[in-house]
């Protein structure tokens, strides 16, 4: 099948010589452009209902280019990381991660093994474009699991005429060896402008980790990514074609893969990491192995009125293989392609002051075990879901803007099993779930008369039906050194939740704040099992999965204030708190209390102009300082007083960097140098499944530079 | 003119594959058996008493069927031995999620210079050594001798397989690398 798509991919990649002769600056195609711009508009109507703080500004994205995805959304108060070493990093949303939050790839739902805390969403580091966080009305379009929000990473827009764009960077880092490259062409394949393409490649490879004091042994990464996009426009109709495959080869520290109670007991007393390694980029078991494939295609026609349907189709294939360091095989301990197919078709529509919005889709998912004779810890399963929404926004002056969105889910799932030693003709064991239910959320932006005061207020319902491991995980998590037990019994998570939201602007000062709630009945995870299992390789502790209600709050709050010369000061909060319902008792695994304060510097005046000297105006830089607290909430066991985590959670740390950049002489290099843990600073995460084993990233230099063809003006 | 501007669509060429794509998946409602290869499920350890005529054999088992978790140890034996006496032991694992059920002596063998078994009495009535090597001449553990003291007690007997994925050396012992198994039986030495 790969050998299939290697060939579509050919068919639509050499998309014939760059034209060109484009009448660049004319009166009429500035016209046209700006046409495409409101038609891009019209297709991104969720901006008017995302607050500016809910995005990360592409300048923003440059200074952390070539970092995991979610680490580059921590800049976002309420963003933190759920990890597994440095470059396993997962988003996560005001507490919630996982299968409870979405990510959309150029607006197709990203479909990956997301259970466990080493599966990091199958996203380039150097994904260009803009990247926002939807939450309530917004992200019911995109299912009903996002009880959490949806990281929305949108690609810029097709360029349709002017030249060829050429943009090429390069990263460096000193901790890790860390290199980094990405290359994006793009621009109109003809001289009309109608066919448009885009082609992107990036790799990265990154060696062993430096803490302060030692390597952390097999904690390489090799990654490479490509995105190849034609998209067709003429007249009324745009057909778009989305091809992205993605491919990781991720060392894991062996220390962490531990077997028995002891090794672990062991591994937890030690605070030196028992495994340490010299600097090398060799990668050997324990590791994983991912490979992600994914295609849209998008046909759309403009009707008259801001009116505008369109059916889209994607497929994921997404494979994930796992080595641990026990087998006696050279073969992985669990291979699982997950196949993804998904279809709808949108219609949307502005009159007068209302906007509507219907939709349709059917989704439908496979999950198979690729490994004969390996460890079924998912099932195979096949997955439907039959859905539709219906958004209707309404905006007046006086009264805001109001967004309700109603969607119902047909969910049908159905897995297949065989049991340990059963014959290939032995009858398979199937279950058959079937889910319906209802979700809606409104949201009100609002801005108060005669004020710099922005409103937003939200609420709504969502639900969520267990995942494969939740119903039927039953053995050892690798490396976890725990047995894992499934819950057939689990019904889906019910969500009620509600945020309110301040935004205050004005002169360049600004003040955002946003503090909500969410019910969550049925919430589900992990919970210590009496009594512990003996197996051939000692005693193990067992886990698990139970529903409890629970309910989580948030608080988040940013403040920038100019200081005059170019100055300006930042500060930020983001606290979140989780617990049980009827006990009271507190949720595992939820962020401590960060708090960031930085000071920036940006040079005044008009931006570099071909003059001597001017790319000085350029110049920006600062401090940044980020205090995390030490996790003092965590769950106890019912005497209320015995802790259930394996280690008592570390230390509050505070992590200094600084930062400086500009454009080089010309306009055509942009370049960014940034000094991070500036101190050195010996700290663990709360939220780093390796801080059992070892301390987090030391000092790290870093060293961006990016060249475009055309000049370039960063603001 | 541009390249594209033919009488068949180019979006069509992207359809087509989509087309093909979606009819090529394996059967995901036949799936294999649940196992783990190269699990050890069941551990038999062969004492001979080659002063006896005829020679005396004794097998002892720990034997886990269905892996990690699901149901108790099938069977746990004892190990009951004789004072004064030499026994040759060896060790026999295998894999009985595999089917049909996989012996592991030969993958573990050829992988020795990353594993060593570890010993561990309670009790002085009992010396164990190891009498195999690895392809680097150090100690591997699945063939080894029993020599019990001239008096009766109790005790157990640990062994310990470390999974030595770096540097496996002469020093290397039973706080090396992690633990692929790790099994007390109980002792009781007898005339």
């Amino acid at each position: 099948m790969l050998h299939l798509l290697s060939v579509l991919f050919v068919l639509i990649s050499p998309a014939g010589p760059i034209r060109e002769g484009s009448t660049k600056g004319s009166l009429a195609m500035d016209s046209i452009q700006k046409l495409q711009l409101q038609t891009v508009d019209v297709l991104a109507e969720k901006k008017t209902s995302t607050p500016d703080l809910q995005r990360l500004d592409v300048l923003k994205r440059f200074e952390h280019s070539g970092t995991p995805m979610a680490r580059q959304l921590e800049a976002v108060p309420g963003m933190s990381v759920l990890s597994s070493g440095t470059q396993l990093a997962k988003p996560v949303i005001n507490g919630l991660h996982s299968q409870r939050i979405l990510i959309l790839q150029d607006g197709v739902r990203l479909e990956g093994q997301q259970w466990g805390s080493d599966h990091a969403p199958e996203i380039d580091p150097f994904q260009e474009g803009e990247w926002s966080i939807l939450q309530a009305a917004a992200s019911l379009r995109h299912g009903p699991e996002a009880i959490g929000g949806v990281l929305d990473l949108q690609a810029p827009p097709l360029l349709q005429h002017g030249h060829l764009d050429a943009h090429a960077s390069t990263v460096w880092m000193s901790n890790n060896g860390l290199i980094g490259n990405h290359l994006r062409l793009q621009g109109p394949l003809s001289r009309n402008g109608r066919l448009q393409g885009r082609w992107q490649g990036s790799s990265r490879m990154s060696g062993n980790l430096r803490l302060p004091g030692a390597y952390l042994a097999n904690t390489g990464t090799r990654e490479q990514s490509t995105t190849a996009e034609l998209q067709y426009s003429q007249g009324k109709w745009l057909i778009n074609n989305y091809l992205r495959l993605y491919r990781l080869r991720q060392g894991l520290y062996p220390g962490a893969h531990v077997e028995n109670t002891e090794d672990l007991q062991r591994a937890l007393e030690s605070s030196e990491p028992l495994w340490e390694g010299r600097f090398g980029y060799q990668i050997q078991r324990p590791l994983q192995e991912v490979l992600h494939l994914q295609y849209s295609l998008r046909m759309q026609r403009s009707h008259s009125q801001g009116g505008l349907s369109s059916l889209r189709f994607g497929y994921q294939d997404n494979q994930r293989k796992e080595y641990d360091t026990r087998s006696f095989l050279p073969l992985p301990e669990m291979a699982l392609a997950l196949g993804t197919h998904t279809a709808s078709y949108t219609y949307s529509q502005n009159l007068g002051r209302w906007r509507f919005e219907e939709a349709v889709g059917l989704m439908f998912q496979q999950n198979l075990n690729q490994a004969s004779n390996a460890r079924q810890f998912i099932r195979n399963y096949q997955n439907q879901n039959l859905w539709g929404y219906s958004l209707v926004a309404w905006e007046s002056a006086k009264m805001g803007r109001h967004e309700w969105a109603l969607r119902f889910d047909q969910v049908d799932f159905e897995s297949y099993y065989r049991a340990p030693g059963s014959q290939p003709n032995d009858p398979v064991t199937r279950d058959e779930r079937s889910f319906h239910r209802w979700s809606a959320a409104w949201t009100w932006n609002y801005r108060l008369p005669q004020t710099a005061w922005l409103l937003s207020l939200n609420a709504g319902s969502g639900w969520r039906p267990p995942s494969a491991p939740e119903w039927y995980a039953n053995g050892l998590h690798q490396g976890m050194a725990a047995l894992e037990l499934g819950n057939p019994l689990l019904g889906p998570e019910q969500t009620l939740t509600g945020n309110l939201g301040l935004e205050w602007k004005k002169n360049g000062r600004l003040f955002h704040s946003q503090v909500g709630s969410r019910q969550i009945d049925g919430f589900i995870f992990l919970a210590p099992l009496q009594p512990p299992a003996q197996t051939i390789n000692g005693v193990y502790p067992q886990f698990a999965y139970v529903g409890r209600d629970a309910t989580l709050t948030h608080w988040n709050t940013k403040a920038s204030l100019p200081l005059g010369s170019g100055w300006r000061l930042d500060m930020s909060a983001a606290l979140v708190r989780g617990r049980e319902r009827h006990r009271g008792a507190w949720l595992g695994w939820m962020p401590a209390d960060r708090w960031t304060v930085g000071l920036h510097h940006a040079a005044q005046g008009e931006p570099a102009d071909g003059r001597p000297f001017s790319f000085l105006r350029t110049l920006r830089g600062g401090v940044e300082a980020l205090h995390v607290t030490r996790q003092s909430r965590v769950p106890l066991g019912l005497d209320n007083n015995t802790s259930l985590d394996y280690a008592p959670a570390p230390s509050a740390y505070t992590l200094v960097r600084i930062y400086a950049g500009g454009m080089g002489p010309g306009g055509h290099l942009q370049w960014m140098f940034s000094l991070d843990n500036l101190l050195n600073t010996r700290y663990r995460d709360y939220m780093n499944r390796l801080r059992y084993f070892s301390d987090e990233q030391g000092f790290n230099l870093s060293l961006r530079l990016q060249y475009h063809l055309h000049r370039h003006n960063p603001a | 003119m541009n390249r594209f501007d033919l009488s068949f669509p180019p979006w069509l060429f992207p359809l087509v594959g989509l087309t093909i794509l979606t009819g090529c998946r394996p059967q995901v409602d036949n799936p294999s058996p649940d196992g783990q290869h190269g699990t050890v499920t069941t551990l038999s350890l062969i004492l001979s008493d080659s002063s006896a005529f005829p020679v005396q054999r004794d097998t002892f088992v720990f034997d886990d069927p269905d892996g990690a978790g699901g149901n108790q140890p099938l069977r746990w034996d004892t190990l009951r031995l004789r004072p004064s006496r030499t026994y040759a032991a060896q060790l026999q694992l295998t894999n009985k999620l595999a089917s049909p059920p996989q012996d592991l002596n030969p993958l573990i063998t050829a992988q020795g210079n990353q594993h060593l078994f570890v010993y561990q009495s309670d009790t002085s009535l009992l010396t164990i050594d190891i009498t195999d090597r690895d392809l680097l001449n150090l100690p591997l553990g699945f063939q080894t001798t029993w020599e019990t003291q001239n008096l009766g007690g109790t005790g157990s007997v640990e062994i310990n397989l470390r999974h030595i994925a770096f540097g496996k050396n002469s020093n290397s012992g039973v706080e090396s690398g992690h633990s692929d198994i790790k099994i007390a039986f109980p002792l009781v030495i007898k005339p």
